[in-house]
């Protein structure tokens, strides 16, 4: 079981190259989707949804040809969309119902048991019966969870997941997921660098539309191991520590400032070697992309 | 602050592309309404461009704006909440009262600035193309200015703070469209019900708009001040103003009291706080729960039970929102007020509670209903995307066919629920108003369900709106093409732009002329027709909403209309080509069966062919012809084919002072006749036909002298076949349950036909034909003054008909009936003219149930339909009353039997011919006339015939100016003053009623209103201040002078002329009478 994604390009009437040349290989398992905001993720991601045509290239899960047999795919498809509205004037369980219905579980206890497992399982089983407008943010977004999983679905893509969701309920998310995604093929695509790390076993970078690197996450950390070095400056030393160094990435830290610099060696003795994390990597890929184009 | 707010608002409207679309839509509705405000008026001399027409425009303001004022007003508000900016907004540092009144005025501004767009639409009318150059004058920017201010100003204010009272109360929008709604209705009811029973003061005053009032000041305007003056503000019309701007103002200041970020905000936090809280109670262990694997299927069966259930869930989803059960609610409360309080009848009471009556709110209101069904259909259709579920569902492996499917049955329920409480109410009702015999079930559900603009109309315009919406995939552009479309289909016809049906979508012929005697009549034949072309077309147009919807992101349209689409399959794409084929064939049939047939032709070619006639023959007129001077007639009605058959011979003979050579001889569409001499010393030969305009030329030869005549055998037969496709084309001479039509329907007319001519001098004027002076010969037309006013081509004489018709029907003719014979499945019966009288016939057949009686010398009996026997006593007391009163003041009742009979509406109201008097259904045949005044005029109408049987059964009633005073105000007043001396009071009712009649229809003149003395035919003229006045002369002179003046005339004159009359009554009357005579 995977999905193929092969020489994906989509450019909008308006001109905008959203996706360029987009190939991957997504197996079983939890697959991140890295990028910053614009880099084309939620493009990719409503393709293989169904919800967009592409202008080249193709789609296949399973053997079924996403683009030209959208139905089929449909079929094994859950998708948590970035942003999605409800019915004003129904509840959580009868939405779900209803949908749980479309995604084609004819028998009605099935139906039943189906979606209050879920209800219970994103922690809305005492409010099914209250209108969706008048849920929160945070049970909106478990709404959407819940239905993205109704039906078992094989092909799990969820698009910024955990926006809105406190840090117990994230977690709650996550266990799910990790869970579901034993037996199916989850793409989570996020600009949270930390999803991707804790959930993730294979990742792809993306930004401009392009993939930028694609990986393990653990692979893409190493890849800085030796090469990544912290210190504290002054506010006022950032501009000089840029022009001097390959900056990555600069944060406040107990109110001091800190920059993360990539070198083969200790810059100075001020630095002290950081053990990367994926967050790291991440922007050092983006920084390099960033150097590249400058130089173009 | 505020100013900036408001111009930053202001700005923000005006650039987006809607208001050019708005202000576009609202130029179109200036234009159009300017034309239909001006053909309101026939007035000849009325400008289009008159301030009358104007004031008229401005305080309707048209649906169309309506519409538009209720989407953009509520934004001003309403925004913040729809795209949850109040976040924000309301956290900056504004005051919110400064914010309400820029937003407030902002939104107010904004309607007014589109409101310009209807004024300049009325501005273009001389340039659009609509009007001769002749029918417009300068424009009157001041009065337009004038009712811009007082009119549509206010009117607009009040809207605005309707709509932002209603969004400031519920935070909703709903509650401003309901207010828009509710104003809109009850500004209808005012003006429907002011039409209906003449405009009071409650009408007035209740009217939001102050069109009535309007209109009520218009009434009393003569033409010239009608294209000149401002607008007088009654005390009525000034007082409505000042109510309603009194509720404008208390509406904004209660909004701006109450108006705060706090109360803006506080529902919907509080709502959430409230669901967070419940939610943190009592929540078990979440990752305890396994999930279950259920079963999945995807085949054709699981989608056929997907479409009905998920059909179920719309139809909940619509009409759970308390916004929809509440407009549901009003719908049912003015429908409900509707058929308690009025009735759309001639006669001047109220109607007998019939079904008919209460299925007539479907065509008044059924413009609203179906505006409604649409705008849900249209929010239904885009749901998903209008509230960002799309992404969602369009993910769901369910087909397009069975989602958007499940949609149409939804909104067909809802318009299903709608028929069916309809018809609860309409039951309901009708008990309650003490009719629970009358209910006919079987016409409820035929007009509430079916296609005469019941659940099944609403069904095909639900078809539009999901075509439209597949076609466009933008919820708004829907909203305003299908609402247009329809308001255009309308508009179109209602101001006879558009004249055949074939075009009107959606719509059957003869949804407005159910007759309580025929039924749907010989609609019942093209009806279904036309509803199954339009149902081709809807299934096209459902097909083709399912293949142009696509799911998703972006619509492009080169993928929408790829044929290799899988969203139908092949079976689902042949489908609709099939039925477009079929509309098209269908359209085909339509046109053969209508236009070919010869059942219609556009009111431009007629008018053309008219004006052609007219330059072509008027020369005729100039020719000695013969007329008719003796007539056996024998005729075979055969309803179920809709033909007859005739023969008869007829002497013609030449009363004038030469030879005639030529015979003209003029038929009609549907009659083929062949015409053959007998028995004389001439030979007629046939010489040539015009068959456009039906006149057909014979030689006589010798030429027939002076004072001789020859006897011709006229065999023919009338037979309409295909069918009519208006109400305009009623084909009620050959109808299957109640044929009534004039004699001359059927046989040939002699000579020239003056009323074949164009009588608007409008349409005159633009033909090249000279305008009419008077649409009667003057006094002193000699030629005229020695024919009949009834029957130009006939001079007076006995003759005898034989009618024949199906058993079960009765026929109606002239004369008393002398035998009867019943042969098979025919009856015959056999009729002979009692006294000279000229060809003023009138043949007829119907299903009737009779009542005989008999008053003094008079057999008398009354035609009439078979469950209308409400007021047959009524009626028969009235014979017996006025035979009475003929026998005892008069001289003598001129007839042995009399017959009165019940018509169908589609012709006049009322027809006097020999031993016969036929009055319309709609005339008192079902008048509640549990109060006297109904009473006195069912007593009116048959007094003042019998009179006009005394008048023309006794004279010749020469064809010039003043002759109806003769034929219809001398009866008329001779039965009023019949009614006083009996009940002075039911008397005066009726005098009263008659001269507001005059007051009102004298400004519809289209031509200049002459006085009474050289009155020409119209019947605001001899039939109201023609009966008013002759009832003030004879009470003046007493009964006895005046029967003693009218029979020295009558025997001192071959042929009738009222000129020659007020002569010899001058000297005995007063100057205010004389005047009343003399002058207008």
């Amino acid at each position: 079981m995977e999905l193929t994604i092969k020489n994906l390009t989509k450019t909008y009437p308006s001109g905008v190259k959203a996706i360029d040349d987009v190939s991957l290989t997504i197996k079983t398992g939890m697959f991140g989707l890295l990028g910053q905001n614009g880099a084309g993720k939620t493009t990719l991601m409503n393709i293989v949804a169904t919800l967009l045509s592409a202008d080249k290239g193709s789609v296949a899960f399973d053997g079924i040809d996403a683009l030209s047999h959208p139905e089929e795919l449909r079929k094994h498809l859950g998708y948590l969309p970035q942003e999605f509205g409800v019915y004003p004037n129904v509840s959580a369980e009868e939405l779900l119902l209803h949908i749980a219905k479309m995604k084609g579980i004819k028998n009605h206890y099935d139906r039943k048991e189906h979606v209050n497992a879920l209800l219970n399982r994103v922690n809305l089983f005492d409010v099914k019966q209250k209108r969706l407008d008048k849920y929160s943010g945070g049970m909106k977004q478990r709404f959407g969870i819940a239905q993205a999983l109704l039906g078992n679905p094989r092909l799990i893509i969820v698009d910024e997941p955990t926006a809105g969701l406190d840090p117990m309920e994230r977690n709650r998310f996550y266990n799910l997921l990790s869970e579901i995604g034993e037996n199916t093929v989850v793409i989570l695509s996020t600009h949270i660098v930390e999803d991707v790390s804790t959930l993730c076993n294979d990742m792809a970078i993306i930004g401009h539309g392009k993939v930028y690197h694609t990986g393990k996450p653990s692979q893409i950390e190493a890849s800085l191991e030796g090469r990544l070095w912290q210190t504290e400056i002054e506010k006022s030393e950032i501009e000089q520590y840029k022009a001097d160094y390959n900056v990555i990435s600069n944060f406040f830290y107990m109110g001091k400032l800190k920059v993360l610099v990539v070198a083969d060696k200790k810059p100075n003795n001020n630095f002290i070697e950081k053990t990367p994390v994926l967050e790291d990597a991440y922007f050092n890929l983006l920084q390099e992309k960033e150097n590249k184009k400058v130089a173009i | 602050m505020i100013a900036s707010i408001f111009i930053y608002e202001l700005k923000r409207r005006l650039r987006h592309w809607t208001t050019l679309l708005f202000l576009a839509m609202l130029i179109f509705q200036g234009i159009w309404y300017t034309e239909g405000n001006f053909e309101y008026y026939v007035n000849e001399d009325l400008l289009m461009n008159s301030p009358a027409v104007f004031y008229k425009n401005l305080a309707g303001g048209g649906m169309l704006m309506m519409i538009i004022i209720a989407i953009v007003t509520g934004g001003g508000i309403y925004r913040e909440i729809q795209y949850q900016t109040h976040h924000w907004i309301y956290t900056l540092p504004i005051n919110e009262k400064n914010f309400f009144i820029g937003r407030f005025f902002s939104s107010y501004v904004y309607n007014v600035i589109l409101a310009l767009g209807y004024v300049l639409g009325m501005l273009l009318v001389p340039y659009s193309g609509i009007g001769e150059p002749s029918r417009f004058g300068p424009q009157p920017i001041g009065q337009l200015f004038h009712g811009f201010v007082v009119l549509l100003m206010p009117n607009i204010f009040l809207l605005t703070a309707i709509i932002l009272a209603g969004v400031i109360l519920s935070k909703r929008m709903a509650l401003g469209y309901l207010g828009i709604f509710a104003a809109v209705m009850l500004f209808l009811v005012a003006q429907t019900v002011s039409e209906a029973s003449g405009i009071k003061l409650i009408h007035v005053l209740a009217d939001p708009f102050g069109y009535v009032g309007t209109e009520q000041v218009n009434n009393t305007m003569t033409g010239i001040e009608k294209n000149t003056a401002y607008l007088p503000l009654s005390s009525h019309l000034m007082t409505n103003r000042l109510i309603w701007f009194v509720v404008a103002v208390f509406l904004f200041l209660w909004s701006y009291r109450t108006f705060t970020y706090k109360r803006m905000f506080r529902g919907l936090k509080t709502k959430q706080s409230s669901t967070q809280a419940s939610l943190n109670q009592g929540t078990p262990s979440p990752s305890l729960v396994k999930l279950p694997k259920p079963k999945v299927s995807y085949n054709l069966s699981e989608y056929v039970k997907k479409l009905f259930s998920l059909a179920n869930l719309e139809f909940k989803n619509i009409v759970r929102p308390a916004s929809f059960k509440i407009i549901i609610a009003i719908i049912l409360l003015m429908i409900t007020l509707q058929n308690l309080l009025w009735n759309a009848q001639y006669y001047i009471g109220p109607t007998l509670p019939l079904t008919s009556t209460m299925t007539f709110f479907r065509l008044s209101f059924g413009v609203f209903i179906m505006i409604l069904l649409m705008v849900w259909a249209g929010e239904l259709f885009f749901k998903e995307r209008t509230v960002g579920f799309y992404k969602i569902s369009d993910t769901l492996p369910v087909p397009v066919w069975v989602t958007q499917l499940s949609k149409y049955f939804a909104m067909c329920g809802v318009a299903f629920v709608m028929a069916f409480l309809f018809v609860f109410l309409g039951v309901a009702t009708q008990i309650l108003k003490g009719g629970i015999q009358l209910i006919d079930i079987g016409l409820f559900v035929s007009d509430l369900f079916g296609y005469n603009m019941g659940w099944l109309t609403y069904v095909i315009m639900i078809t539009l709106v999901f075509f439209i919406a597949g076609l466009t995939a933008n919820r708004m552009i829907t909203h305003v093409l299908s609402v247009g479309i329809f308001f255009v289909i309308i508009i179109a016809f209602e101001l006879e732009l558009a004249e055949q049906s074939r075009f009107a979508f959606g719509f059957v012929p003869g949804i407005e002329d159910y007759s309580e005697l025929t039924g749907y009549s010989i609609w019942k034949v093209s009806a279904p027709w036309y509803f199954l072309m339009w149902i081709c077309l809807s299934i096209f147009m459902v097909f083709s909403s399912i293949y142009l919807w696509k799911r998703g992101v972006i619509r492009d349209w080169s993928k929408k209309l790829k044929l290799s689409d899988r969203q139908l399959n092949p079976i689902g794409k042949i489908i609709p080509v099939i039925a477009l084929i079929g509309f098209f064939i269908l359209q085909s049939f339509i046109i053969t069966n209508v236009n070919n047939k010869g059942n219609f032709l556009l009111s431009s070619k007629e008018e053309k062919l008219s004006a052609l006639y007219e330059k072509t023959y008027s020369y005729i007129s100039d020719l000695p012809q013969p007329i008719y001077g003796g007539l056996d007639l024998e005729f075979e009605f055969k309803p179920q084919n809709r033909t007859v058959d005739y023969s008869a011979n007829a002497t013609l003979i030449n009363l004038s002072s030469k030879p005639i050579d030529t015979l003209y001889l003029n038929t009609n569409r549907q009659t083929t006749m062949e015409s053959e001499v007998v028995d004389s010393d001439y030979e007629l030969n046939f010489s040539w036909k015009d068959k456009s305009h039906f006149l057909s030329t014979y030689v006589i030869s010798p030429p027939l002298e002076p004072n001789d005549s020859l006897l011709v055998r006229f065999t023919g037969k009338k037979q309409y076949t295909g069918f009519s496709q208006s109400g305009n084309e009623p084909q009620a001479d050959l109808i299957f349950k109640a044929s009534f039509g004039q004699v001359k329907e059927y046989l040939p007319s002699i000579g020239y036909q003056s009323d074949k001519e164009l009588d608007e001098n409008r349409k005159r004027e633009s033909f090249g034909l000279t305008p009419i002076t008077s649409r009667k010969a003057g006094i002193n037309n000699i030629k005229q003054r020695n024919t009949h006013l009834l029957a130009e081509d006939s001079n007076a004489f006995k003759g005898t008909i034989a009618i024949t018709t199906n058993d079960g029907q009765i026929p109606i003719a002239p004369g008393r009936r002398i035998e009867e014979i019943k042969q098979d499945d025919k009856t015959t019966h056999i009729y002979e003219l009692e006294q000279y009288e000229s060809m003023n016939w009138y043949l007829g057949s119907g299903h009737y149930s009779k009542k005989i009686g008999q008053k003094e010398n008079v057999a008398t009996e009354i035609l009439y339909f078979d469950n209308h026997s409400f007021n047959i006593e009524i009626y028969q007391n009235a014979l017996h009353g006025g035979i009475g009163f003929v026998n005892k003041y008069l001289g003598h009742f001129p007839y042995s039997q009399v017959r009165l009979v019940e018509i169908p509406f589609y012709q006049d109201p009322i027809y006097v011919f020999p031993n016969a008097i036929a009055i319309s259904e709609k005339e008192g045949w079902y008048a509640d006339t549990a109060s006297h005044e109904e009473e006195s005029y069912l007593t009116f109408t048959v007094y003042s015939s019998l009179f006009k049987h005394w008048v023309l059964a006794n004279s010749n009633i020469a064809n010039v100016q003043g002759a109806e005073i003769l034929t219809q105000a001398i009866p008329g007043g001779l039965a009023l003053l019949a009614i006083a001396n009996n009940n002075q009071a039911a008397a005066d009712y009726l005098l009263e009623k008659k001269w507001q009649y005059y007051a009102k229809e004298k400004n519809d003149e289209p031509n200049n209103e002459p006085p009474l003395l050289f009155a020409d035919g119209m019947a605001y003229l001899e039939q109201s201040k023609g009966v008013v006045t002759m009832y003030h002369i004879i009470n003046h002179l007493g009964l006895e002078k005046f029967i003693d003046l009218w029979n020295h005339f009558i025997n001192d004159n071959q042929f009738l002329v009222f000129a020659d009359f007020f002569e010899g009554l001058k000297p005995h009357l007063t100057q205010d009478l004389i005047d009343q005579i003399e002058r207008v």
